[in-house]
């Protein structure tokens, strides 16, 4: 049997402050112990610092972690929106919890670094798995930092969001909530860890070696413009982009490109916009001599990658069907964008499979997971799940 | 009545596809338009190039008999 338990409570009032008190009561009541840890989630239809506010309030001096979320929160009872979501963490003596925290200037390595350090102190030691939560953009560079501190550690999480890619997210930190910064939890001692991370997407054919690029813009592909290569691939369903530049999420959210990997774990890259020049910009990090493929998938198999999460985290962890405390899901904001009400179904089949364990899922800008034999990565629409008990 | 004092199309098409869909399909629509729905009210004065994208993408939310039951509703806007 496991040390830690937790307890899940939301809320979609539409009053701040009545939405954190009934997503506290619920989740109290349920844990049944004084909570040693708080993940916190809410869509930005809430102002984070009254969602802050409110639950420092009420929860005093218990540490705080988490990243509003896109769209909603996913549980075991469907997608719930306008929300506030609270994942309370208890347990004896044989585990402790910490956090980290820091701002991200220039130098996102250094911010990782930094709120690695600040865990260890506050953890007494290594922990035995860490979640993450970074504001997007930079979260190779945080993982490299976390790794330079902890390495080995397993790193789950994704990156905070908004419901239109518009600036507004923010991480909750338990200095308060930011914009531009980097969370830390982790689990020390005698802690029971399965974990999930898929990319569910399969190769199409077409593949092209990075000839030009700069972090996260891809100039050339093979030594063409990549927006010309990339609708190549798509067949011509950005071809008004190529031409007078624009947003492709959508049309890439089934046909994104990846690069191996290993393990048959491919790191997917979701392409975001097309510029006049030719370059595409995409939510992960690339380099000249990458070779990315095409990709695609069905919703049908997104839907099927998400369900199977649950056997997989399962025998990660040497869990039984619904032995977990449970069940802390990132979903890729794109993948749940490109399912529609769709994942609503797929969430709740999830619930199912994970045999009654509360799902706390959230809708992220970039996923970041741990893969045996690759270690910690950053790469998008992708989708991972960690049972905990 | 209500709908004739209501001066913002983009916050009647908001309600209209919350009632139907819920918040769930508000929260997509946002991100398909990339407009702030819900800074819209009642009242509010709709901005031409945002109420093009909102339309835009309120309609791939509904259905074909939602669709006309939001354009009746519209008409009687004008």
């Amino acid at each position: 049997m496991g040390h830690v338990k937790s307890a899940i409570g939301y809320s979609t009032k539409a009053n701040t402050a009545d939405a954190v008190d009934e997503a506290l009561k619920n989740a109290r009541a349920a844990l049944g112990a004084q909570p040693g840890l708080c993940f916190l989630t809410a869509t930005v239809d809430h102002a984070a610092a009254a969602v802050d506010a409110a639950v420092r309030a009420r929860l005093g001096a218990v540490p705080l972690h988490g990243i509003t979320t896109s769209l909603g929160l996913l549980t075991s009872k469907g997608v719930q929106s306008d929300v506030v979501g609270v994942l309370l963490f208890g347990g004896d003596d044989a585990v402790r919890f910490g956090v980290g925290s820091a701002t991200i200037d220039k130098d996102a390595r250094a911010s990782g670094n930094q709120a690695a350090r600040e865990l260890q102190q506050r953890g007494g030691g290594t922990p035995k798995v860490i979640f993450v939560n970074a504001s997007p953009g930079l979260e190779e560079d945080v993982l490299a930092g976390v790794a330079e501190v902890l390495p080995g550690v397993p790193a789950w999480g994704g990156s905070a969001a908004d419901h239109a890619i518009a600036g507004q997210w923010s991480v909750f930190t338990d200095r308060g909530p930011e914009k531009n910064a980097v969370s830390l939890a982790g689990f020390f001692g005698d802690v029971k860890v399965g974990g999930a991370f898929v990319a569910p997407y399969r190769p199409s054919g077409p593949k092209a070696v990075v000839t030009a690029a700069h972090d996260r813009r891809i100039e050339t592909l093979g030594g063409e413009s990549a927006a010309k290569v990339l609708d190549g691939w798509l067949g011509g369903a950005v071809a008004t982009q190529v031409k007078n530049g624009g947003n492709v999420l959508a049309q890439t959210a089934l046909k994104p490109i990846a690069r191996y990997g290993t393990n048959d774990h491919w790191i997917t890259i979701h392409p975001a916009h097309i510029h006049k020049d030719g370059a595409v910009d995409v939510f992960a990090r690339v380099s000249v001599g990458d070779e990315v493929c095409a990709m695609e998938a069905t919703g049908d198999e997104l839907l099927a990658a998400l369900a199977g999460l649950a056997a997989r985290a399962e025998k990660d962890g040497g869990f039984k069907p619904g032995e977990a405390q449970s069940a802390f899901l990132i979903h890729c904001a794109g993948c749940a964008a490109a399912l529609g009400e769709r994942v609503d179904v797929g969430v709740r089949a999830l619930g199912d499979k994970l045999g009654g364990v509360p799902v706390f899922g959230l809708c992220t800008f970039g996923e970041q997971g741990y893969v045996r034999g690759v270690g910690n990565l950053h790469q998008d629409l992708s989708l991972a799940l960690v049972l905990i008990g | 009545m209500e709908s004739l004092i209501m001066s913002s199309r983009i916050h009647r098409m908001t309600r209209f596809l919350e009632e139907k869909r819920t918040g769930f399909a508000v929260a997509r629509l946002i991100m398909l338009c990339g407009v702030h729905v819900r800074s819209y009210d009642a009242d509010s004065v709709d901005n031409p190039a945002e109420l093009h994208r909102v339309q835009q993408a309120v309609e791939s939310l509904l259905d074909e008999p939602d669709r006309r039951a939001l354009a009746k509703l519209l008409s009687a806007m004008d």
